[in-house]
């Protein structure tokens, strides 16, 4: 009992070390989203701001701008890129802004300041391939309604918005058969001629390397998805230059400036021969640029597969082994209690089981404003996803021990505290230890979505292969958390082999 | 010495005692006998608190059982039953010993009790470091029986002790515990559906159950011979045969 409070007390102490530590860590924070161009223009104001002499760092492939938003608006990060379409049509679309004055109005009033463009606008667009365009000569999107017979193919999510086919088809009266199919099958099927057109973002790095004509929005459907950076106000307080800094970048990069870096991030650049590749990383991407566009010399990092390789482990196991330590620490102590207090049983374990159906981006979001963009947010996160296998197993391991064994602790004069300690954990420990492995696979897996609140561990590396199409980048989060799951089960079984008793193996 | 007083017992719709008194002495050995859901095990779980009355008490030592004083009251019974319900993670010698240790007699004095306990019941030395899958039947019952024993306590309550034995082991751990209970001078309670038994066991003091009601108290020749009711007179005859063949022997 003591050793336990000891531990408890222990944990306690090193975790508010460890996160008052990421907590007075006041270097610049950049953060991007989790592709491609997000990445290369976070690279870029992490260098142009790296350039003003201070130490800036760069967190990367973030889930999602409702993540990246709260993080803004919290403090979590100081800045990072977003299009205007987004901020006004979907993170303020409560306010109903139209103008960028509005906008910057309305973030100025949560201390966030907005540059000017940085001079492209990657709204959706319709693309056709060249030979097409000319054939048919095409060059607006109003020229596709006088041939109903081309047939298009357009990502699932563009179907289905509003904004994106459905209003399309009515503004321009189109009559065009469409189907949905993902977006990089609908490349190929573009080039086999399975379909005539597709969707695109207007700096797609495809557009270039497929050849494709971009129709142009004669009539303005789409809304403008001008880039921007946003920061904070504070960090001027921090870094009087920073405003300017990032001002170096308004204006400076249009469509096919933006098209062509996505495209040696994405794809490599060509050599002699035509061959494609290899692959540029995103911080050497923005650091030719700044050098080629401004003569400005720039501190790039680039990271080597083994160094990732050892930080997302020790992120990983971080992660993994604080979630777990403190479900197994909350989660047997309710076991007993549902399993002692009929009335409490159900709703504990209805409590426990809902909180296993949340959708785990959502659960992340939920606990944003709690936590920040910190590893206690994943933390937390994973401390509930853990629960449900532990509690309901320390359930049924007590409640499905013998009647007459039971009866027998409670006839030989033990007080419950010793019944509990002496027979009936003893006795469930197998089903408990059971529910602690299914918990800790679930937890291990469960811990690369750690990436997408820009936490690392394993999912950084998943997303940055999903991200460029590389399986080997895949493979290289994917393959450690798959080791440390049998790792930690393995674990576990040898724990077992040193507690359960031998009488209950016979 | 241990009272039972007006006590009902009721388990949803069925009612399993009606209002059942009886007193048992000090150093008496009682049998409670009678068909399947008579009541006679809600009885004997009753003295041990194991089930509270719905209505009616139980006192012990002129002491009403109550969970404040249930702990200690429970250290100065014995109880074991049928299936011997040892704890399966423990080895034998564990099983004896933790009653004793949780009540704070635990030390050398309680080594050598063991050993002792083992050859009272005839149990081979080298099976307590055993766990209770390794045992037989007639060990584990011998375990259960050493456990019930090891506070030396003042009364011991058994249920079907022999209930879950093979007829050999049950007729050579009969004649053991016949014995045994002479040996030790306490206040047995035990439970058992076989008049055979409880006539071998307890002759002086035999209380037929029927339907949660005492049907009737007396030493084996009274219900034998002076049946209070039909039931009583059909239970005996059902079961004579068997006695027969017992109490032959015991009497000659």
């Amino acid at each position: 009992m003591k050793r336990a409070l000891l531990i408890v007390l222990v944990m306690g102490v090193v975790s508010a070390g460890l996160f008052a530590q990421s907590e007075g860590d006041r270097r610049v924070v950049v953060a991007s989203k989790k592709f491609t161009e997000s990445v290369i223009l976070g690279e870029l104001v992490t260098q142009v701001l790296r350039a003003e002499g201070t130490e800036v760092r760069h967190r990367r492939e973030l889930g999602g701008s409702r993540v990246l938003f709260s993080g803004l608006t919290r403090g979590d990060i100081d800045a990072y890129p977003e299009y205007t379409g987004t901020l006004m049509g979907e993170l303020l679309v409560d306010e109903n802004l139209r103008t960028l004055d509005q906008l910057r109005t309305s973030l100025e009033s949560r201390a966030i300041r907005m540059s000017d463009p940085i001079g492209f606008n990657n709204t959706y667009a319709v693309g056709v391939t060249r030979e097409t365009a000319e054939r048919l000569d095409l060059q607006t999107i109003s020229d596709l309604a006088d041939h109903p017979e081309i047939r298009m193919g357009f990502s699932n999510e563009f179907m289905e918005r509003a904004d994106g086919w459905p209003g399309l088809r009515d503004a321009y009266g189109l009559e065009n058969p469409a189907r949905g199919m993902d977006h990089d099958l609908a490349y190929r099927g573009l080039q086999s001629g399975d379909i005539g057109a597709m969707d695109l973002y207007a700096t797609d790095a495809e557009i270039e390397y497929y050849d494709l004509v971009v129709l142009e929005d004669d009539l303005g459907y789409f809304p403008r998805y001008d880039a921007v950076v946003l920061w904070r106000a504070d960090l001027e307080d921090r870094l009087p230059s920073a405003g300017g800094a990032i001002g170096l970048l308004e204006g400076a990069i249009d469509e096919s400036a933006m098209a062509a870096m996505n495209r040696l991030a994405k794809i490599g650049p060509t050599n002699a021969d035509g061959e494609d590749g290899p692959r540029v990383p995103a911080s050497l991407v923005a650091q030719e640029f700044l050098e080629g566009e401004f003569d400005l010399q720039t501190e790039a990092f680039v990271e080597t597969r083994r160094a990732v390789l050892v930080r997302t482990t020790i992120d990983h196991l971080e992660l993994v082994a604080w979630s777990m330590a403190g479900a197994i620490l909350f989660s047997i102590p309710l076991g007993i209690v549902a399993a002692k207090q009929k009335k409490l049983a159900q709703p504990i374990l209805w409590c426990v089981g809902i909180l296993q159906t949340m959708p785990s981006l959502a659960l992340l979001v939920l606990l944003i404003p709690a936590f920040g963009l910190s590893p206690l947010t994943a933390i937390v996160a994973l401390f509930l996803y853990s629960l449900l296998p532990i509690v309901r197993n320390t359930y049924s391991g007590l409640t499905n021990i013998p009647g007459d064994v039971t009866e027998s602790a409670i006839a030989i004069g033990l007080t419950p505290w010793q019944r509990m300690k002496d027979v009936e954990l003893p006795l469930a420990l197998p089903t408990i230890l059971a529910g602690i492995k299914t918990a800790v696979v679930i937890n291990v897996g469960t811990a690369t979505l750690a990436a997408l609140i820009g936490v690392g561990g394993y999912g950084q590396p998943i997303l940055t292969g999903i991200r460029l199409d590389d399986f080997g980048l895949i493979l290289l989060g994917a393959g450690p958390a798959a080791i440390m799951a049998i790792g930690a089960q393995l674990l576990f079984d040898g724990f077992e082999r040193l507690a359960v008793s031998r009488g209950l193996r016979l | 010495m241990l009272s039972v007083i007006e006590a009902t017992k009721r388990f949803g719709e069925h009612t399993a005692l009606r209002g059942v008194s009886l007193e048992v002495g000090a150093a008496t050995t009682t049998a409670l006998i009678g068909p399947s859901g008579c009541g006679k095990s809600t009885l004997l779980r009753l003295m041990i608190g194991l089930i509270e009355p719905d209505e009616g008490r139980v006192e012990f030592d002129g002491e009403d059982l109550s969970n404040a004083n249930l702990v200690g009251i429970r250290r100065r019974f014995g109880y074991a039953i049928q299936s011997g319900g040892l704890f399966p993670h423990m080895t034998a010698r564990r099983n004896v010993e933790i009653p004793a240790i949780r009540a704070g007699r635990g030390g050398s004095q309680l080594t050598e009790r063991v050993t002792a306990l083992a050859s009272m019941v005839h149990l081979p030395q080298d099976a307590l470091d055993r766990y209770p899958a390794e045992l037989s039947g007639g060990q584990r019952q011998r375990v259960a029986l050493m456990r019930a024993l090891v506070l030396d306590p003042e009364v011991l309550l058994l249920d079907e002790p022999l209930g879950a034995l093979d007829p050999l082991i049950r007729a050579e751990l009969q004649t053991e515990l016949k014995d045994l209970f002479a040996e030790l001078g306490k206040t047995v309670v035990l439970v058992t559906h076989d008049l055979a038994e409880a006539a071998y066991l307890a002759g002086e003091d035999i209380i037929l159950l029927r339907q949660g009601v005492i049907e009737q108290r007396g030493t084996f020749a009274e219900i034998r011979d002076e049946p209070k009711s039909e039931f009583v007179k059909a239970f005996v005859a059902a079961q004579m045969q068997r006695v027969g063949a017992l109490t032959a022997g015991a009497v000659s």
